[in-house]
């Protein structure tokens, strides 16, 4: 019988029903407007907060250092602002942190003016996300999970990256993020340190020794825990994660025992049936909450954070040592590929000389775990005072972060592109060069079609997902091999350029390195000079 | 205790009428993502069930939409058309087949005394979410879509005179009498006024001489309808069996990258703990009663009640946020649940109970049990693990997975003590 359902008991919720049935005649197929609101409520939620914070921020203008505890703190309470500011005990230890870090601000910043640059930078450079704009979704003494924020909420520009977000992962020496499941697809790339990964199946299980620049997928819904297997190093891991459920969305369901542990989340009876076992001993063995140790006591005044308490903990070096024994290496290539970790640099790189690598992992090649996410992964190294040179991604979007070092990275856009969101009055074309310095924890976009060079002022280490990656091309503007600009027929070089075809070859000509180079000239000392202060000159206004 | 905001649940009365005449009726579900943001990749899914009487028919029309049908009950005739060919089916329950966007087909209830029943999942092509159906037969109010074009185009495409044109395709036919009072109400529903019409028996058995059956396997599968109780079930004991295709066995789903597969829950059972890797499911009770107990989190709500709620149930809200949250319904017959990717949830079984199942995001979806003997992930956690993850030794954590020595489907009674779980059974019953 159709017509009839149980809900007759609840009005309330039959008028819910009504409501909803005329909504959907309103808003006939226009989720649009609705997802946008909900976006702006946010927005406005994060103002209302920030206004509290204001001050603060006041005296912390640039804030572009990888690991900052007080930065991560405040991110942190930006990112559950709007909750906290109920509660009045908490407004008032919120002051006082407020006010302490203030004054260990003040002391600190003296030395620091250069950093003032990053906001105002941030500002103008939609492209850039500086390491703060990472949020802690949680944080005990044994390591940290934070993740980037949306990057379609940064920009209009970034709206076919609704559904991709980063997550990074940092673990103390012998720990382990302890079993859960999330409901998106994960590319998980070692950074550094030594992991062992070990990922269930209904019927399996396979564990990995993992090293730095080893590279796995984790499709949706595995469980899976990963252990520091190290003495000494941290462990770092970034994750790139594609939702199944939601767009942009994901949720981590914990295994273990903590306030978070979905199992609590059947009612007893269901768990007795299905466990086929008293509640009791259920409890005991599978659910209760440890006596928590006594350093994390501090933490119990966060009760917001706590549940995720355990998301990370200690593990003894024998628990390690027999984790360890089953665990499999990369490098072995005897087993299907399938589901297998593989290395970034266990091939030979794309690209290669004296001033820097470019290692590459492309859905193309044979790598069946990229294919379906249509993905690609690459791993730049550049060398002190060595250049990439300009190039182009023909139809991937790389989403590039800082691993290790600074540079500097110039990426050409249209001005106009921005202006669309803000002032659509002045409708220039008119090309516009977005610079940003970079250091460890950064993220950059690089659209496709947009042309990039990055520069290393000490050895730079950068790790780029790649979306939309089959059949991706790099076009380089510059240098001996893959020079797009070298393939146009002479004829066309002279309408396309102020110079003759002769001039424009002997022009290109002039660097002889292909894809990486000395970021100095060597030519024309005097000449680079003069091109190099426009540029210098732009970093000074930082200052 | 059935949750008010449970947005996972939609009751049978969250369907919609799209028609409805004494032959039968169309029933559209309310969108999934107007219920809860939740269900944002759920936009361009819909549902629809059809029912109909005995000897009637569903006049010929296509959709802009691919369709996957499911036979609920009954037996039917289902005639797809193409361009050079045409098909005719004899359905029966569980006889599943894709209808490709814009095929013009009919379906026939050639039975003498059973409904039958249909359930369709629909993606739509030209809108997300939206449907439209285009009616080769006329009808008083809405004349079948040829006549959209002018007389100049139809005279000149059927190089005929308009008036014969008219009389032979698309005049109305003369409504009997009980049609005459819907003609107040003519912008509303009567739209479709003709779409289930009476056949006789004559008709009938014509319509049957070529229908193929499903169990015929002769021909490509490419367009042909498949049983899903036709496999062998890929979980099965006393008490239960789950029937499932997916894209991987069926090229008619591949593209659309969704497996149907159908629950048969013993009464008194249990289809144990687990969760779906990256499938979203959407079960529909085909029939009888039971409840569902679904895991989420709290906070993934928030957002909208944030938004309509008012202040104070706000802060109660906040205070137990990002909990793991118990999401519970008692099922009925025609009643719809979504599970998302992930999410733990059991199923139990008051009265035999047999559900329908789409799920999209279905190429290598892994169903993960949390208890019971096979396919249960926990048992893979290493010992030194268990004993991180909980707060029992590995030993005792071993036994109670040990405790279960069933798979997949379990008695809804815990058989080791009677008295324990009488004690919550009644709690449940009581609510």
């Amino acid at each position: 019988n159709y017509d009839e359902g149980s809900e007759t008991r609840v009005p309330g919720q039959r008028e819910r029903g009504r409501q909803e049935g005329e909504k959907e005649e309103k808003r006939h197929g226009e989720w649009r407007p609705s997802y946008e609101k909900e976006e702006h409520e946010e927005e406005k939620q994060k103002y209302r907060y920030q206004r509290e914070k204001k001050e603060q921020k006041e005296v912390q203008p640039g804030r572009e250092r990888w690991e900052r505890e007080e930065d991560e703190e405040q991110v942190e309470e930006e990112w559950r602002g709007s909750q906290r500011r109920e509660d009045p005990e908490e407004r008032a230890r919120l002051r006082h942190r407020e006010e302490r870090t203030k004054r260990d601000r003040r002391h600190q910043r003296e030395g620091e003016e250069e950093e003032r640059s990053s906001e105002s930078q941030e500002h103008r450079n939609p492209f850039l996300f500086k390491s703060n704009k990472f949020l802690t979704l949680f944080e005990n003494e044994n390591g940290h999970i934070r993740r980037l924020q949306r990057f379609d909420k940064r920009s209009d520009l970034f709206e076919n990256l609704q559904n991709y977000r980063l997550v990074e992962y940092r673990a103390k020496p012998h720990t382990i993020f302890l079993p859960q499941h999330i409901d998106a697809d994960l590319i998980l790339v070692v950074l550094n340190g030594k992991a062992i990964l070990t990922v269930l199946s209904p019927n399996d299980r396979n564990s990995y020794n993992l090293e730095r620049g080893d590279t796995i997928k984790i499709p949706a819904g595995t469980t899976s825990y990963l252990v520091n297997q190290d003495d000494e190093e941290d462990l770092r891991v970034v994750d790139f994660v594609i939702p199944v459920n939601r767009p942009g969305k994901f949720e981590a369901f914990g295994l273990s025992e903590n306030k978070n542990q979905y199992l609590r989340g059947f009612s007893k009876n269901i768990l007795e049936a299905s466990l086929n076992t008293k509640y009791e001993t259920i409890e005991k063995v599978l659910l209760e909450e440890q006596e928590k140790k006594p350093q994390q006591l501090r933490d119990r005044k966060r009760t917001q954070q706590g549940e995720e308490r355990d998301a990370i903990i200690k593990v003894s070096r024998e628990q390690i040592e027999e984790l360890r024994k089953l665990a499999k290496s990369s490098s072995k290539k005897s087993l299907p590929s399938e589901f297998e970790p593989f290395n970034l640099r266990s091939h030979k790189p794309e690209y290669s000389n004296k001033f820097g690598k470019l290692f590459e992992i492309t859905p193309e090649k044979k790598y069946p775990q990229l294919q379906d996410l249509d993905i690609l992964v690459s791993c730049v190294e550049i060398n002190k005072g060595a250049l990439m040179l300009p190039h182009y991604n023909s139809r991937a979007i790389v989403v590039l972060l800082v691993n290790e070092g600074k540079g500097n990275l110039e990426l050409l856009g249209l001005k106009n592109e921005q202006q669309e969101r803000e002032d659509r009055k002045e409708r220039n074309n008119e090309v516009q060069r977005y610079e940003a310095r970079l250091s460890p924890g950064d993220v950059v976009i690089i659209p496709a079609g947009h042309p990039v060079a990055i520069s290393a002022s000490s050895n730079l280490n950068l790790l780029g997902f790649g979306i939309n990656a089959k059949n991706n091309q790099r076009n380089f503007l510059s240098g001996s091999d893959d020079n797009v600009i070298s393939q146009i027929e002479n004829p066309v070089k002279e309408l396309t350029f102020p110079g003759s075809s002769q001039e424009v070859n002997r022009l290109i000509k002039n660097q002889k390195q292909s894809h990486f180079a000395s970021a100095e000239p060597e030519q024309k000392e005097e000449e680079s000079q003069r091109k190099r202060s426009p540029l210098s000159s732009v970093l000074d206004s930082f200052y | 205790r059935s949750d008010p905001q449970n947005p996972f649940i939609f009751k049978s009365n969250k369907f919609q009428t799209l028609f409805e005449n004494e032959n039968g009726h169309i029933r559209l579900l309310q969108k999934f993502d107007q219920r809860s943001k939740i269900f944002e990749n759920l936009q361009n899914y819909r549902l629809l069930e059809y029912k109909s009487k005995p000897h009637t028919i569903f006049l010929p029309q296509h959709t802009d939409a691919d369709y996957i049908l499911v036979v609920l009950s009954g037996k039917a005739i289902l005639t797809v058309l193409k361009p050079d060919d045409r098909n005719s089916f004899n359905l029966e329950r569980g006889d599943t087949i894709k209808l490709p966007a814009g095929t013009i087909a009919y379906l026939v209830n050639r039975d003498d005394n059973e409904e039958l029943r249909v359930l369709d999942l629909a993606i739509p092509v030209n809108r997300p979410g939206q449907l439209q159906s285009f009616l080769l037969s006329g009808n008083q109010n809405q004349q079948n879509y040829l006549s959209g074009f002018s007389k100049n185009i139809l005279e000149a495409s059927f190089n005929t005179d308009y008036e014969e044109i008219e009389k032979v395709l698309l005049e109305e036919h003369e409504k009997e009498t009980q049609h005459r009072r819907s003609l107040k109400d003519k912008r509303q529903q009567s739209q479709e006024e003709n779409v289930i019409v009476k056949l006789s028996r004559g008709q009938i058995e014509e319509l049957s001489k070529n229908a193929k059956s499903t169990s015929k396997k002769s021909v490509s599968s490419e367009s042909e309808p498949f049983n899903l109780r036709s496999r062998g079930p890929i979980y099965s004991n006393e008490f239960g069996k789950f029937f499932e295709i997916t894209p991987e066995k069926n090229p008619q789903l591949q593209d659309l990258d969704i497996f149907v597969n159908s629950v048969e829950i013993k009464e008194g059972s249990l289809l144990l703990p687990h969760y779906n890797s990256r499938a979203i499911v959407i079960v529909t009770v085909n029939e009888g009663k039971g409840d569902f107990e679904l895991v989420g989190q709290r906070n993934e709500n928030q957002q909208e009640q944030r938004k309509e709620d008012d202040e104070e149930e706000e802060q109660g809200e906040e205070e137990i946020n990002k909990q793991v949250q118990n999401y519970k319904a008692k099922l009925s017959s025609g009643d719809v649940f979504v599970i998302p990717a992930g999410h733990p949830v059991a199923v139990k079984a008051s009265s035999n109970l047999d559900l329908l199942g789409f799920g999209i995001n279905a190429e290598n979806n892994q169903r993960n049990f949390l208890a019971g003997d096979e396919d249960n992930v926990i048992s893979q956690i290493q010992r030194p693990v268990k004993e991180l993850a909980f707060p029992g030794s590995a030993q005792e954590v071993d036994r109670i997975l040990e405790n279960q020595k069933q798979s997949h489907f379990a008695d809804a009674q815990p058989q080791q003590r009677e008295r324990g779980s009488r004690e919550t059974r009644d709690r449940l019953s009581s609510v």
